[in-house]
């Protein structure tokens, strides 16, 4: 298994964790509750602090339906992270932002330099001090995720 | 009221002011603050005030001369103020863009 897969709860792996309805064993259970839909094997793993047959489980676990492979759209990209930080900064006046941002590629350099067009528009017709907070708080996530 | 080329200069202006005023009021909604916002208030203000005055200017021969010289002098007043803001934010925005 590929270790940059990222997994996803299905319905059926949701229902397990909030009922025990399926009566998963711990193991699987422990490897199940790590499963986030942001983290890669490689993280699930660090995250297990050395549990044993992680993969395994998972492999069992996706086999059983508790969980799937992620698509493209089920990915926490970087560009839909930053989107949800401009709407948690500007609020109702993200609309301009937003758009602007939507056109741009999700790669990290073209993303900063976005970022960077976007504070210019932000400090001329939204606010100058929201431009600085949105455009230190993308950037910290941008190196973040790097 | 006296229909000469003046009257007919000052409908025109008037006309334009108009929609000056249609102008700065609906880009208002889409500057709500930053640097632009923040002057677009008070250009705003400055609009309303020379519409006020050009809707004067038809009845300017019923006008005492000294009121009449007063109004002038104020609309000349308020127009420097007004170029000079726009000119400041102008300058302002290249700056900010070419950074």
């Amino acid at each position: 298994m590929a270790s940059s897969v990222i997994f996803v709860l299905t319905d059926k792996g949701h229902e397990e964790l909030k009922t025990r309805k399926y009566k998963v064993p711990m193991h699987q259970r422990r490897v199940l509750i790590l499963v986030d839909g942001k983290s890669d094997i490689n993280s699930i793993k660090e995250k297990g602090h050395g549990m044993p047959g992680i993969e395994e489980s998972l492999g069992v676990l996706e086999a059983d339906g508790y969980i799937s492979k992620a698509s493209g759209h089920d990915r926490l990209s970087l560009k839909s992270e930053l989107l949800k930080i401009i709407k948690e900064v500007l609020g109702k006046s993200s609309d301009k932002v937003l758009s602007k941002l939507e056109k741009v590629p999700d790669s990290a350099p073209e993303l900063r330099s976005a970022m960077a067009e976007c504070k210019k528009l932000v400090k001329l017709t939204i606010s100058e001090s929201k431009a600085e907070e949105l455009l230190k708080k993308c950037n910290e996530f941008i190196e973040k995720m790097q | 009221m006296v229909f000469d080329i003046s009257f007919f200069v000052s409908i025109a202006a008037i006309v334009v002011m108009l929609y000056c005023l249609f102008l700065v009021v609906s880009l208002k909604a889409r500057v709500p603050g930053g640097m632009i916002g923040k002057k677009w208030n008070f250009l705003l203000t400055l609009v309303v005030l020379f519409t006020v005055g050009y809707l004067s200017t038809p009845f300017f021969s019923k006008i005492p001369e000294n009121i009449l010289r007063l109004i002038v002098g104020f609309i000349f007043f308020f127009g420097a103020i007004y170029v000079v803001i726009t000119v400041k934010l102008i300058f302002n925005i290249i700056k900010e863009l070419s950074e």
